[in-house]
């Protein structure tokens, strides 16, 4: 405790300015600055200083921040643990699945054989000289896969049908052999020769029609495609133009922010 | 019912995570002023904050009670800020607060004026921050510690780490350089002149 103050006892000085004093020295200050101008000047900015730096305020911030126990993940039971493989196995049904859907496969099992058909084409219609075509597969053939336009199976048709004309021809020469057939054997020859070039004209201008009922389905289907595609590159490049002016306004800040900094850095030189 | 800061510290200790998030609530303003007025960044003094509430939380189940809670995270948070301005190696809030845009200034007032003068032109707390950014760390702390969380000069002495007086010798330094700063900038009447 002092009794008095000097001009140089800055200590005792703060001290009175923030009020940690003792009354004894609070007095002797304020004795001592009722006679000292320079020291009552000091006071009095000092205490303006104080003053200016109340009003410093720093911004308002968004802070809440929480401590947050994560919480304990429980433990699968043994019997339902899954086993490693299960997520490839799944991984691959659903693989199946899905290419399964898009191919539009169709299992049938009859006639003791099991046909796979995939592919959108419609299932081709039952001629009325198409027996042999729609005949069951022997036993070897009895897993078929059929896809799409059926080339291979109209040639296939058609070999069948030669092969059938042929063998018809065959009996027709065989029974001409024998003069008591040959009436009955001619004419039924003639007239199955008729119909089955009634029938191959018939399955030919089905397959016509089918190819052309096809072409327009699938004409069809890629205009469809073709129209989902540019509604998707539309919103695909209204998307960019936005991020593209998203980056160039970043862009622009961040320049902003470079000359800022190399002003502030260049005030300090 | 408001609980002190000893019964939240003892219920933290016993694992009470709510009552850990209780004092985060009292205290991270408080916290969060602190480490802006050292290190004069909003973004940096937020994550001064959220690193000083982790490593309080880590360390509650230490914290023996020998200083006020308060003191304690004043301590931690003190001592990041310490680490920030040592590790960018240069003098903190020494360029323009966040939030104002030179160029644009410049732009608006034409190039009469000088940079600094538009700056300081733009409101007195601004000034004030950048005559703070002109002190050396422990003048600027002991004042931040003194103004505007009011500790006492033993408690700044015990955070700081210093004897009494020199936290007093600080203190009337800083306020020196303050008052010359500030008047440059024509703050104060005429009646107050430099020594």
């Amino acid at each position: 405790m002092t009794n008095s103050f000097r001009c140089d006892d800055k200590s005792l000085l703060v001290s009175y300015l923030y009020g940690e004093v003792s009354a004894a020295d609070r007095a002797a200050v304020e004795s001592h600055v009722a006679t000292c101008a320079a020291c009552a000047d000091e006071l009095a900015s000092l205490g303006a200083v104080r003053a200016d730096l109340a009003r410093w305020e720093p911004p308002a911030a968004d802070l809440g921040f929480q401590i947050v126990k994560a919480a304990p993940r429980p433990a699968s039971p043994a019997w339902w643990r899954p086993p490693v493989w299960a997520p490839l196995a799944l991984a691959a049904g659903l693989l199946l699945a899905v290419g399964a859907a898009l191919a539009n496969v169709e299992v049938q099992a009859a006639n003791g054989g099991v046909t796979i058909r995939a592919g959108w084409s419609h299932p081709p219609l039952t001629a009325p000289g198409a027996v042999a075509v729609a005949e069951p597969a022997p036993a070897h053939e009895a897993v078929a896969v059929k896809t799409g336009i059926t080339d291979a199976e109209m040639q296939k048709a058609m070999a069948a049908l030669e092969t059938r004309l042929r063998a018809e021809i065959g009996t027709s020469a065989q029974r001409s052999a024998s003069p008591a057939a040959v009436p009955v054997s001619l004419q039924g020859s003639s007239v199955d020769r008729g119909d089955m070039l009634q029938q191959v004209r018939n399955l030919v201008d089905e397959s016509e029609r089918r190819q052309q009922r096809e072409l327009a389905l699938r004409l069809a289907q890629v205009v469809q495609d073709v129209e989902n595609q540019r509604r998707t590159d539309l919103v695909k490049i209204e998307q960019n133009f936005g991020q593209i002016e998203s980056l160039t306004s970043q862009e622009a800040a961040h320049q902003r922010a470079i000359t800022n900094y190399l002003v502030r850095a260049s005030q300090r030189q | 019912m408001t609980r002190t800061d000893e019964e939240l510290v003892a219920r933290s200790i016993d694992g009470d995570t709510d009552s850990f998030n209780q004092l985060v609530l009292r205290w991270e303003r408080p916290i969060y002023a602190l480490a802006y007025r050292v290190i004069g960044r909003e973004e940096e003094a937020r994550d001064v904050v959220q690193e000083t509430f982790l490593r309080a939380f880590r360390g509650i189940k230490n914290f023996r009670g020998q200083a006020k809670f308060s003191s304690w995270v004043y301590r931690i948070a003190l001592n990041l800020c310490r680490d920030w301005i040592r590790r960018e190696r240069r003098a903190p809030i020494q360029a323009t607060p966040e939030g104002i845009d030179l160029v644009e200034l410049a732009a608006e007032q034409g190039p009469v004026e000088s940079i600094e003068t538009l700056v300081a032109r733009h409101d007195l707390s601004k000034i004030v921050e950048q005559a703070m950014a002109l002190l050396p760390d422990e003048q600027r702390t002991a004042i931040i510690l003194k103004e505007y969380h009011g500790m006492t000069f033993q408690e700044i002495a015990d955070l700081q780490g210093c004897p009494l007086s020199t936290v007093k010798t600080r203190l009337y330094q800083g306020l020196t350089v303050l008052r010359r700063h500030l008047q440059a900038q024509g703050r104060f009447d005429s009646a107050s002149t430099l020594p």
